[in-house]
């Protein structure tokens, strides 16, 4: 009773209420906004790691198993050396301990997995991670062990080729496929004498050759390396941790760089050198990088994949990256598209800080709206009163006259809400057909978009139309047929 | 309604006392004593400020007095808090106004039904009895119009309809005539004295036209807060 006198009061006071409706709509179709984007990531998010590695999504062939007793609390880069094809080392999933794969399960991923990954909903493209560790040579005396890893020079997208990281030369041209060029991390400590291996200068790498055992197991053999000449085009860096000290004077700060051992090659000319050290052997592809246009819902992306291949272990790399943000293993600025943090650097008189301003916008938004829900609220109180009266005469508790009033704010904030929700939604869930999401991916983000947007808006109207609702409930019956 | 015994009073004030501070404090109900017993109408006359509102509204339970008690079925009323007082008004108290306070947006069966479904009785058993109540005051082919589609003598018999829907053991009217005219007026008392005689349906009516006097068993006299004379008769 108490519900449809509150719904027809709604309908009574259509203009008022289509005023409050709107007011709501516009800032449901803001919180909309606003969650979709907190849910994802922006276009350019942790694009520093996402163009080391190539994709938005690292694959491995097991399971990770758990987590290795070494009590690293460090982001480490290190790889294991026993498991050359497999590793857990340039992004592994728990990000400041080391997983471990369970080397019971298969160790590879079937070219018929392959393609079917490719199809999956959300995923815009595949590369297999092609490696081969090997000895870099910079001196006679001084060689350290590489890992050289091939790049699809061809069809990595734009935003996972790091040429934004490229600290002296280039990155790849096309015309670079099947030459022996290569993109090195630039080394930061080096034996005195020992120079690093800089654009225009030449490595020379050893391979090992890669044979089969008895057990049918390849295995890397040493004892007849491969020499190959490479010459260097380019450097890259990736800064990771600003370090800050006090030193004599005043503070000092240094710039920490994740440094990789990685070797960064064409893939046809890593394919040249894999037969030359394999034969006819078929490399077994334990890694793959995953390219995804849309970050907004990588993480329902990923889910899927999870749900879908659970004999393999799926890596978020903004999820790893915003992790180990939040344990300040990065500093904030790689949130931040590289450009802007050139730009930061070079703007020295800037005195503001970029602000991330959806949050706040949104609270004043939805705070607006249920400003006007209240007003509105107050308004009907004088318009009820006498209908409270009568409520009351006849027996109406306070609570019922309180859940009579609410009930209005409440029609009123869930119409709104709907309907700016579904403005903003509608074309974001267009947005994901087009960018091949499953229907379950986007009917699953959907609804807890919408479960999100008509909580807060209601729970907002709730709290403003409280007051007034109760100030109707707490008015004298005698007064009010008095004054009338 | 509610069982009694009939020679115990349904509603009884004891020194009732209510008093509006205006600077000092103005008694509109001063030590007020009055009983009435089962199956009686009962009017209060005065003239205006005399208190009898005041009165109404305490007996009702919808003010509080100062001092004094107020019990109905032998029952005090004046410690009950909010939310006792609206079950007391549910159970046991109808109300009609002088200005019949019909909720505008309900049609008349609508406001019928209205203290029923507050006392939680079924969809189906409130709708009968407003049927039932609105035949008996004789507006079943006006049940589906609104108050703003009735003339005042249908919205007061409306009214008076669901003052009736809970079964209350005593019905209070705060100048129920008032507004009316006078076929209108003869139309209203007589479905009081009607309901009085059919169901036992004890009233308590306020009123300045003191010709309505000839309908009640009981007439209280009012002035200045005080009781002035209380009559027992047979109309």
């Amino acid at each position: 009773m108490f519900f449809r006198l509150g719904a027809v009061n709604a309908w009574r006071n259509l203009a008022r209420s289509i005023l409050a409706v709107v007011s709501m709509a516009v800032a449901a179709a803001f919180l909309t906004y606003t969650i979709s984007l907190s849910r994802g990531y922006t276009h350019e998010a942790f694009s520093s790691f996402r163009q080391v590695l190539g994709g938005e999504i690292v694959v491995y062939a097991q399971k990770v198993q758990g987590e290795m007793p070494s009590g690293d609390s460090f982001w480490s880069f290190s790889r294991p050396t026993e498991t050359p094809f497999t590793d857990l080392a340039v992004f592994h999933p728990e990000i400041f301990k080391q997983g471990y794969l369970d080397s019971s399960q298969s160790q590879t991923i079937s070219p018929e997995h392959i393609k079917q990954l490719a199809d999956e909903s959300g995923v815009d493209g595949v590369s297999p991670v092609y490696r081969l560790p090997a000895f870099t040579m910079l001196s006679d005396q001084y060689r350290y062990q590489s890992d050289v890893r091939a790049r699809d020079i061809q069809s990595e997208l734009p935003i996972n080729r790091p040429e934004s990281l490229i600290y002296s030369g280039r990155w790849f041209v096309p015309e670079d496929e099947g030459q022996a060029v290569a993109v090195v991390s630039r080394l930061q400590e080096l034996p005195p004498g020992v120079r690093s291996p800089e654009p225009g200068s030449q490595i020379i790498l050893e391979f090992p050759s890669v044979k089969k055992d008895q057990f049918d197991q390849i295995y890397l053999d040493y004892s007849q390396p491969i020499h190959k000449k490479f010459s260097i085009i380019g450097n890259f860096v990736s800064p990771t941790r600003e370090y800050s000290w006090q030193g004599d004077i005043d503070t000092q700060t240094e710039i920490l760089y994740w440094w990789t051992n990685e070797i960064q090659i064409p893939y046809s000319t890593w394919l040249d050198i894999w037969r030359e050290a394999a034969g006819e052997l078929e490399y077994p592809v334990s890694q793959l990088i995953l390219q995804s246009n849309d970050l907004t819902y990588l993480e329902d992306i990923v889910l899927n994949l999870v749900n879908n291949y659970p004999e393999y272990s799926f890596v978020s790399v903004p999820n790893q990256s915003t992790m180990a943000m939040e344990r300040q293993l990065i500093e904030k600025f790689l949130a931040v598209p590289q450009s802007m943090v050139e730009a930061s650097v070079q703007k020295v008189t800037q005195q503001g800080m970029a602000m991330d301003l959806r949050l706040p916008m949104m609270i004043l938004v939805l705070l607006n709206a249920a400003l006007l829900v209240a007003a509105n609220m107050l308004i009907m109180i004088n318009e009820r009163k006498r209908e409270m009266a009568i409520l009351k005469s006849v027996g109406a508790k306070r609570i019922d006259i309180t859940v009579m009033a609410l009930t209005e704010a409440l029609i009123i904030a869930i119409v709104g809400a709907s309907i700016g929700f579904l403005f903003f939604r509608i074309p974001g869930a267009l947005n994901q057909m087009t960018n091949s999401q499953g229907l379950i991916t986007i009917l699953q983000s959907v609804v807890v978009d919408l479960v999100q947007v008509l909580s807060a808006t209601a729970a907002v109207s709730l709290l403003f139309g409280l007051i007034p609702a109760v100030k109707l409930a707490g008015m004298s019956v005698m007064n009010v047929l008095r004054s009338e | 309604m509610t069982m009694n015994d009939n020679n115990r009073p349904i509603l009884e004030t004891v020194n009732l006392n209510k008093a509006f501070y205006l600077g000092e404090a103005v008694y509109a109900v001063n030590n007020v004593n009055i009983q009435v017993m089962p199956g009686e109408i009962a009017i209060i006359v005065g003239p205006s400020g005399s208190g009898k509102s005041t009165l109404l509204s305490l007996l009702g339970g919808l003010d509080r007095p100062i001092s004094g008690d107020i019990l109905i079925n032998d029952q005090s009323i004046v410690k009950l808090n909010e939310d006792q007082l609206a079950l007391m008004r549910r159970k046991n108290i109808g109300y009609v106004f002088q200005f019949f306070n019909l909720i505008p947006h309900l049609s008349a069966l609508e406001n019928v039904e209205l203290p029923m479904s507050i006392a939680n009785m079924s969809r189906k058993e409130a709708r009968e009895r407003a049927r039932y109540l609105l035949d008996e005051v004789g507006l079943t082919p006006r049940a589906h119009h609104r108050p703003d589609q009735l003339s005042g003598g249908e919205q007061q018999r409306v009214a008076i309809a669901r003052s009736l829907a809970n079964r209350p053991a005593v019905v209070l009217a705060d100048e129920p005539t008032g507004n009316l005219d006078s076929r209108t007026r003869d139309m209203v008392i007589d479905l009081f004295c009607r309901f009085n005689k059919t169901e036992n349906q004890t009233f308590v009516l306020i009123t300045h036209d003191t010709s309505l006097t000839k309908y009640a068993h009981r007439v209280i006299t009012m002035k200045d807060g005080k009781i002035n004379t209380i009559e027992v008769q047979n109309p």
